[in-house]
């Protein structure tokens, strides 16, 4: 059969394309469960009303506090507040005996990199949710999707594996950073982040 | 029955398979992945993770003061910055210093004495005690014949460590203080000789100068402290006329000062005496300049015997001085005419950092320029400033004065103690060399890396690195005001480092010498509390960012707490009591023989027939000296090009062509001091029948290595007065 052939070779494309597009990024992320869940939109909704700022805060010399320490959670959770097992484990695990919450940083930086909040959100008055996303409104924590070979979280990347049709905010890579920079007319150094 | 599956199937089916794959991210990902997987082996090293502590300090690498914030994970620095506010650095911080806390972890760090043997053109490092050192040094002083002497080369006077040296030195039979030939004061040190009394510590008023002629110094690169050069840059683009700063660079090479400055004169190497006189003769012929001021203060202004200033800028005609410089005639009058209207005006010697200095007649003709310009003392000028204050057990014993190398005989020196600070100027070693007794002489280096000098050292005490010990930071070259600040530890120095205070203080001891005061940490302590006592005086305390009037600290304990913070003690303004006297042509027997001498530039006739080209080396402060720099300065040496390694020759294309070099190649330079090779770079910006050869580091070269180092300098030809910028050589394709 002469189309025997092409059948097999369109076959076998098929199987890479759908090998490569679909059970790659799968195998290639390994997923890390936060060890406690958190909900964005609770704290910052309706009944809480805080901003993001209220606990990913800047220092007074510009350094960014990043994910908040466990003493800005007892402030408010020093007893439990509410009824959901989260807080319940919360509170037993970590405020009572004054135990750190081992958090997973979605967006932790090479180590070559400098990337200070401080010029983004005070000097470019950039606002979280161009870089983040819609995080701040979530309802729960996703796991963090950690590659298996480079060891990069996947946020780096960004979700679409292909990286086209990319939504704002979704990736962290260089190109990112550049692309962002150039259409704000800004020119810049490789030393401006690589000290 | 025929086979359902054939392995050309199989291949078709792979052939598919791996069409496909190519139209997936999958092979581009892993490709990204792996790249990145290299760069995070287990052994390559990190900085550490945790809460970011903010410290403070002052860079001790040069005599710049800048300071520095320090961003710590632990005790350990990760990261320098400058600090805005600063009232000396202006919150800059040049590329060395902001890497200044990778230097604990050179390759060339010693952390342990070491005894260094020395064979052809191999070292051999054996470590040893400190104590076995000081007692083999103590003894070769004791041993020291009637003609010889002990000397200590300190590259950065005027440091509490400095007056130690000086009192140590004064408790010996001939003990000799030497401060190094060259640097950014040499036209300060000439104006203080060339006055009848002291003047007391000079500066550079050049916030309000106007024009600035600079016979060769890197003012705009590297010059003093780089938050204050920065800001020079602005008022050169003033936009109004009558506060712009013009700066007129006066160098053989078209290096980054001449190219920033407002007008290059590219000179003829080694003629630039002959340049400052003839501005002179323009401005006296032209009487530009307050005669009757200059009468009332010159010793040898106008004599009846025909040597005195005016008989010798009388020789120095504009149309002769083009013929030795080759600057126009029109170009030095209205050179001369700028300076003498556009005032306030400063004429600036020292030279390149690794070219070296000027030479005594040049610079004596730059100080007459200056005293000419009557800007001795004048706002905008060359202006006193105070001394700092030093406690008053220190200040009452017996010291012996500063020499300079030049003046000490040759074959002299017995015992020689070479301070770990860093001028951030070179110091070629066979200038130390002809200076030591052949065979006898002991060496001791203080530095901590067995690298430069060092190498040539008989011991190596290593003092703590940079950010390794409390440091104090005197008045930066060229500063208006006096200050004085110290440079706190960030890290913590290796057991076998040894505090040069200390390591003196146990020589004194070894040899009976009684020094004054006690450990390095009172003496320091001793001099805060009298500069508190003294009253006069600001301090700005780098976490707070203000200034306040030193009473505020309410007593000496807290200004020192102040000053360990990382506070910066300013003092006020001095003014310079009234106008010396002063002879405009130095030594009176044969000042005006030596300048008149000058007129033919430094190399005299005309070059020899077998050295027909012109060797002038060139460099970066302290990338030249014998401090080492980050092995990450790789970025601005090899990958960027911004700074030019070490022995890179630069050669104009004609010059070259006619030689038979080749731009990119290999070539051997030969003078008569021996021969060394270089790689070759046409450049037309370079003056025919010259050469500039690069001095500076190879960052990422392991100065360990046992064969020493091969260096421009070693070849260049120092004439009496020291001065080693201009060497009749030759080149030769290899």
């Amino acid at each position: 059969m002469k189309i025997k052939g092409p059948i097999l070779f369109l076959i076998g494309m098929a199987g890479a394309l759908a090998l490569g597009w679909y059970a790659f990024p799968r195998a290639l992320y390994k997923k890390i469960e936060q060890p406690l869940q958190f909900s964005h939109k609770v704290h910052t909704g309706k009944d809480a009303g805080m901003a993001c700022a209220d606990c990913h805060s800047l220092g007074e010399d510009g350094r960014f506090s990043g994910i908040p320490k466990l003493d800005k959670c007892s402030t408010c959770h020093s007893a439990q507040m509410g009824t959901t097992e989260n807080e319940k484990v919360l509170v037993e695990q970590y405020v009572t005996p004054n135990r750190e919450i081992p958090w997973l940083s979605y967006l932790r930086q090479p180590e070559n990199t400098y990337f200070p909040h401080a010029v983004h959100v005070k000097l470019a008055e950039l606002k979280c949710e161009q870089c983040h996303g819609q995080h701040g409104a979530s309802e729960k924590l996703r796991p963090l999707e950690v590659n298996r070979v480079s060891g990069y979280s996947r946020d780096i990347w960004g979700q679409s594996i292909s990286r086209f049709r990319k939504q704002e905010g979704d990736g962290m890579k260089m190109d990112d950073c550049i692309s962002c920079h150039a259409k704000s007319g800004r020119e810049d150094g490789c030393i401006d982040c690589h000290k | 029955m025929a086979k359902i599956i054939e392995r050309r199937d199989l291949m078709k089916l792979a052939g598919g398979a791996a069409v496909g794959i190519v139209f997936t991210p999958a092979p581009w990902k892993f490709l990204d992945d792996s790249s990145i997987w290299t760069q995070n082996w287990p052994w390559i090293p990190k900085p550490l993770r945790g809460e970011l502590i903010t410290r403070f300090s002052v860079c001790a690498m040069c005599p710049a003061g800048c300071a520095l914030r320090a961003q710590c994970i632990g005790k350990q620095p990760i990261s320098l910055f400058g600090v805005p506010g600063h009232p000396l650095s202006q919150g800059t911080l040049c590329p060395l210093g902001f890497t200044g806390h990778h230097l604990a972890y050179h390759p060339s760090r010693a952390t342990e004495p070491l005894r260094i043997e020395h064979s052809n053109d191999s070292i051999n490092v054996i470590p040893i005690s400190r104590d076995l050192a000081v007692a083999e040094i103590a003894q070769a002083i004791q041993s020291k014949g009637a003609d010889e002497c002990i000397a200590v080369i300190d590259s950065r006077p005027g440091r509490t460590v400095s007056l130690l040296y000086r009192q140590f030195l004064a408790g010996l039979a001939k003990g000799v203080y030497l401060c190094e030939p060259t640097g950014t004061c040499a036209t300060f040190d000439t104006l203080q000789a060339l006055s009848e009394k002291p003047i007391g510590p000079l500066g550079l008023d050049l916030e309000n100068t106007r024009t600035l002629l600079s016979f060769g110094a890197p003012i705009l690169d590297g010059w003093g402290t780089p938050g204050r050069i920065q800001s020079l840059r602005r008022n050169q683009s003033q936009p109004d006329a009558g506060k712009r700063l013009q700066v007129i660079q006066i160098e053989t090479r078209q290096s980054r000062t001449a190219l920033f400055a407002d007008q290059w004169l590219p000179i003829k190497p080694g003629t630039e005496a002959a340049l400052a006189l003839g501005l002179a003769n323009v401005i006296v012929r032209e009487k530009l300049f307050d005669e009757a001021a200059i009468r009332r203060n010159a010793v040898d202004f106008d004599r009846s015997d025909s040597r005195s200033y005016l008989d010798l800028v009388g020789q120095f005609q504009p149309e002769r001085v083009t013929e030795v410089t080759g600057i126009s005639q029109d170009k030095i009058v209205s050179v001369a005419r700028e300076a003498a209207r556009h005032g306030p005006s400063i004429a600036l010697g020292g030279g390149d950092p690794a070219g070296g200095p000027l030479g005594e007649a040049e610079e004596i003709a730059i100080a007459g320029l200056n005293l000419l310009l009557g800007n001795l003392g004048k706002s905008g000028g060359i202006v006193g400033r105070s001394e700092v204050p030093v406690a008053a057990e220190m200040r009452s014993a017996a010291a012996v004065s500063p020499s300079e190398l030049a003046k000490i005989p040759d074959h002299s020196i017995r015992v020689l103690l070479m301070d770990a600070a860093e001028s951030g100027n070179a110091l070629p070693w066979t200038l130390i060399e002809k200076k030591l007794v052949s065979e006898r002489a002991v060496v001791a280096s203080l530095s901590p890396y067995l690298a430069g000098n060092a190498r040539q050292a008989h011991f190596l005490i290593p003092a703590p690195a940079h950010l390794e010990s409390l440091q104090e930071i005197p008045t930066p070259d060229g500063a208006v005001r006096s200050s004085f600040s110290l440079s706190a530890p960030l890290l913590a120095p290796p057991e076998g480092a040894t505090d040069p205070i200390d390591f003196i203080r146990s020589l004194a001891t070894a040899v009976g010498v009684p020094l004054a005061g006690g450990s390095a940490m009172d003496l320091l302590k001793g001099r805060a509390s009298a500069i508190y006592e003294n009253g006069r005086g600001e301090i700005f305390v780098f976490a707070e960012n203000k200034i306040s009037d030193i009473k505020e600290a309410g007593s000496a304990e807290r200004f020192w707490d102040m000053l360990k913070a990382g506070g910066c003690w300013i003092d006020a303004k001095h003014e310079m009591e009234s106008a010396p006297r002063f002879s405009l042509l130095g030594e009176p027997s044969q000042g005006f023989e030596k300048l008149s001498a000058s007129a033919q530039g430094r190399l005299q006739a005309s070059l020899p027939k077998e050295y027909p080209l012109v060797l002038m080396p060139f460099g970066w402060r302290f990338a030249v000296g014998n401090g080492q720099v980050s092995p990450v300065m790789s970025k601005l040496y090899q990958e960027s090009g911004l700074r030019d390694m070490a022995n890179q020759a630069f050669i104009n294309p004609k010059t070259g062509s006619a030689l038979g070099l080749v731009d990119g190649g290999q070539a051997v330079v030969a003078t008569r001091q021996g021969s060394m090779p270089v790689k070759i770079q046409f450049d037309s910006g370079v003056m025919p029948g010259v050469f500039h050869v690069a001095v500076g580091p190879a960052p990422n070269k392991n100065e360990m290595a046992k064969k020493i180092d091969e260096n421009i300098l070693e070849i260049c030809q120092a004439g009496n007065d020291l001065a080693w910028r201009v060497t009749p050589a030759q080149v030769r394709k290899v």
